[in-house]
């Protein structure tokens, strides 16, 4: 794996592809994409530099106890974000009772808590796409 | 009060989130156990609920009626999930114990953490009255179910779950390919608005409405394993740990039968269904499964084996009823399903007690084992009374019901056909009751183990529930009848 042209262009491909990923993930109430693009986005960036500079260097940077915890996470988030709706607004989810303002349509900080479950599902979907190339890399 | 089902779910999957965080495995299994044993009790109480004031209708984010995803809890949904959650909680207990020998310790937590996805999405299943809804918590329990069976890290397992997850995503497929059929004829994917639209899409798409009721009974016939379709099941059900195998027979392929049910008569209706002629096919396959299922656990050699293909015989009696299109019939069917899963989960609850005792999983290895482990062979033999339908067990009841409900519809062919298949279960499990009992020396190892105090008390529960409901059905025959009504009939 020593490589130097494939280095390099990985080195600067991958800031471009991470600030696409979280801009895809941000954007996720207002564009097409979303949590689930944006976060394969975002873990592909992972998978790439795990197969330039070797497993050992990816685990380095994103061990996977973090992916562990980020996995559960994410969605742990979403249902908590889910209960506080029930309890407060009376429906799983609801949306603008929680209090989170919604903001003027159109705008990044608008929507209630449609961008914060977007994050959500873009930590999980990202790091369970790492814990995947971990095992398939594993299991050999 | 009504957002209580909601609640039972999001427990299911705080128990499967949280898994990772608790450090010593053993938190995780009694976290799941208290999350069982508390929904069940919330079941109990949504079923007082709904005797005093009508079923709930859970709109989903409060959107309208076809927009949003909707939960319906009535008398027949949150019986199951009563039953099923109270049969989880006592094979729960069992695991408790069980785990300690037959599942690798790095594989505790996955365990629970897919044991409650597995409730998660059998309660989902139960409640939903949404068709896409539906298939997206069949995905989730086969894949479930897949990673359950290969828990044991060993080859057969591999094969046998990979062979599982080939064969249903073939049949989920078929699901979704029905699902697809019907939103083309009707517009909508709740089922309220499905079977309200249903008489006039079939008047104009006939051949539409026949292909998607054909698709989504091939797809759920693979999943509950009628008969040329159980291809899978031998292998996944030996193999699996046992208590993992209790769980399969007893809870997820009633699951999918209580899936069957709702799209019959919720989605299509009877009228329909009679007018295709589709209880015929029902009967044919019925019949078939009925005799050949039990034909090839004759001939088996292995214990968990036999008991597999006993199941394949007893989807057929399942079958069987519900191809009556009638009250009585689904009645009967509903008592079956009951009764057929604390038998069958006691049955392999008890092959995983031997394999715990040391004692292979073989018929001949069974010779004797009553000095050996006398408590386990007792309930070994209250178990296969029950398979058999001998006076005094559930299985008697419930074919007894059956056997009226053929009856009133003067098909006494099939009666006579219950009591070929019964003496035919009596001609593979009577020896293994006799063998147990006669003792053959040299057989058996003579050492006596002693069985984990939760694995002899859940044994002791389940005991007691079929004998109990032998002798006074009339206990859960009520709700029955509550939920036939509520089913539409």
């Amino acid at each position: 794996m020593n490589n130097r042209l494939l280095h390099t262009i990985v080195k600067m491909l991958l800031p471009v592809i991470i600030v696409y990923g979280i801009f895809i993930v941000l954007h996720g109430h207002l564009t097409p994409g979303g949590g689930f693009s944006g976060g394969a986005i975002l873990g592909t960036a992972l998978v790439l530099y795990g197969l330039a500079f070797g497993q050992d260097a990816s685990l380095k940077i994103f061990p996977e106890s973090v992916s562990k915890y980020l996995e559960s996470g994410g969605v742990l988030a979403i249902v908590v974000i889910g209960l506080v709706g029930l309890f407060v607004g009376g429906y799983f989810l609801s949306n603008a009772a929680t209090g989170v303002p919604l903001g003027t349509p159109g705008d990044l900080l608008s929507g209630g808590i449609i961008p914060l479950l977007m994050i959500a599902i873009g930590l999980k979907v990202g790091s369970t796409l790492m814990t995947l190339f971990n095992a398939l890399l594993e299991d050999e | 009060m009504t957002s209580l089902a909601i609640i039972q779910l999001v427990l299911f999957l705080l128990v499967a989130l949280f898994s990772p965080f608790l450090t010593p495995p053993k938190r995780n299994q009694w976290l799941l156990l208290l999350v069982l044993i508390v929904n069940t009790g919330i079941s109990a109480v949504l079923l007082l609920h709904i005797e005093s004031s009508g079923p709930i209708t859970l709109l989903l984010g409060g959107h309208q009626r076809g927009l949003g995803i909707e939960l319906l809890i009535d008398a027949f949904s949150v019986l199951f999930t009563l039953f099923l959650g109270a049969l989880g909680s006592v094979v729960q207990i069992y695991a408790l114990g069980f785990m300690k020998t037959h599942i690798p310790k790095t594989q505790h937590t996955a365990y629970s953490g897919l044991m409650a996805i597995l409730f998660f999405a059998i309660f989902g299943l139960l409640y939903t009255n949404d068709l896409f809804n539906t298939y997206v918590l069949i995905e989730i329990l086969s894949i479930a179910t897949v990673a359950l069976i290969s828990i044991v890290r060993k080859k057969r397992n591999f094969m046998a779950a990979l062979r599982y997850l080939l064969i249903s995503e073939l049949a989920s497929l078929s699901v979704l390919f029905g699902i697809a059929l019907i939103y083309m004829v009707t517009g909508t994917l709740n089922m309220t608005l499905i079977y309200e639209a249903m008489p006039r899409a079939f008047a104009n798409y006939p051949i539409n409405v026949t292909l998607a009721l054909g698709f989504m009974g091939m797809g759920l016939a693979i999943k509950t394993a009628i008969f040329p379709f159980h291809e899978w099941l031998p292998d996944a059900y030996t193999s699996a740990p046992s208590s993992s195998s209790a769980i399969l027979s007893a809870l997820v392929s009633k699951a999918y039968m209580v899936v069957l049910i709702k799209i019959l008569f919720r989605v299509f209706g009877s009228a329909i269904i009679e007018q295709l002629g589709a209880q015929w096919v029902m009967i044919t396959l019925a019949a078939v499964a009925m005799i050949v299922g039990s034909l090839f656990a004759l001939g088996q050699t292995s214990f968990k084996r036999m008991l597999a293909y006993s199941s394949v015989a007893q989807v057929g009696y399942l079958l069987l009823a519900l191809s009556l299109l009638s009250r009585a019939g689904l009645e009967a069917m509903l008592f079956y399903m009951i009764s057929h899963a604390l038998i069958k989960g006691t049955l392999f609850l008890v092959a995983g007690s031997f394999s715990t005792q040391h004692i292979k999983d073989s018929l001949k290895a069974l010779s004797g084992v009553a000095y050996v482990a006398p408590f386990t062979a007792l309930v070994l033999g209250v178990g296969a009374f029950g398979m058999v339908g001998i006076p005094g067990t559930s299985g008697f009841i419930a074919k007894f019901h059956l056997a009226m409900a053929l009856g009133d519809a003067s098909r006494w062919g099939f009666v006579a056909l219950i009591m070929l298949s019964s003496i035919l279960n009596a001609i593979y499990f009577f020896p293994v009751i006799i063998n147990s009992i006669v003792k053959q020396t040299g057989t058996v190892p003579l050492k006596r183990d002693h069985l984990p105090i939760s694995m002899v008390l859940s044994m002791s529960v389940l005991l007691i529930a079929i004998v109990t409901l032998g002798f006074s059905p009339s206990l859960v025959l009520p709700y029955i009848e509550a939920a036939v009504t509520a089913i539409g009939f």
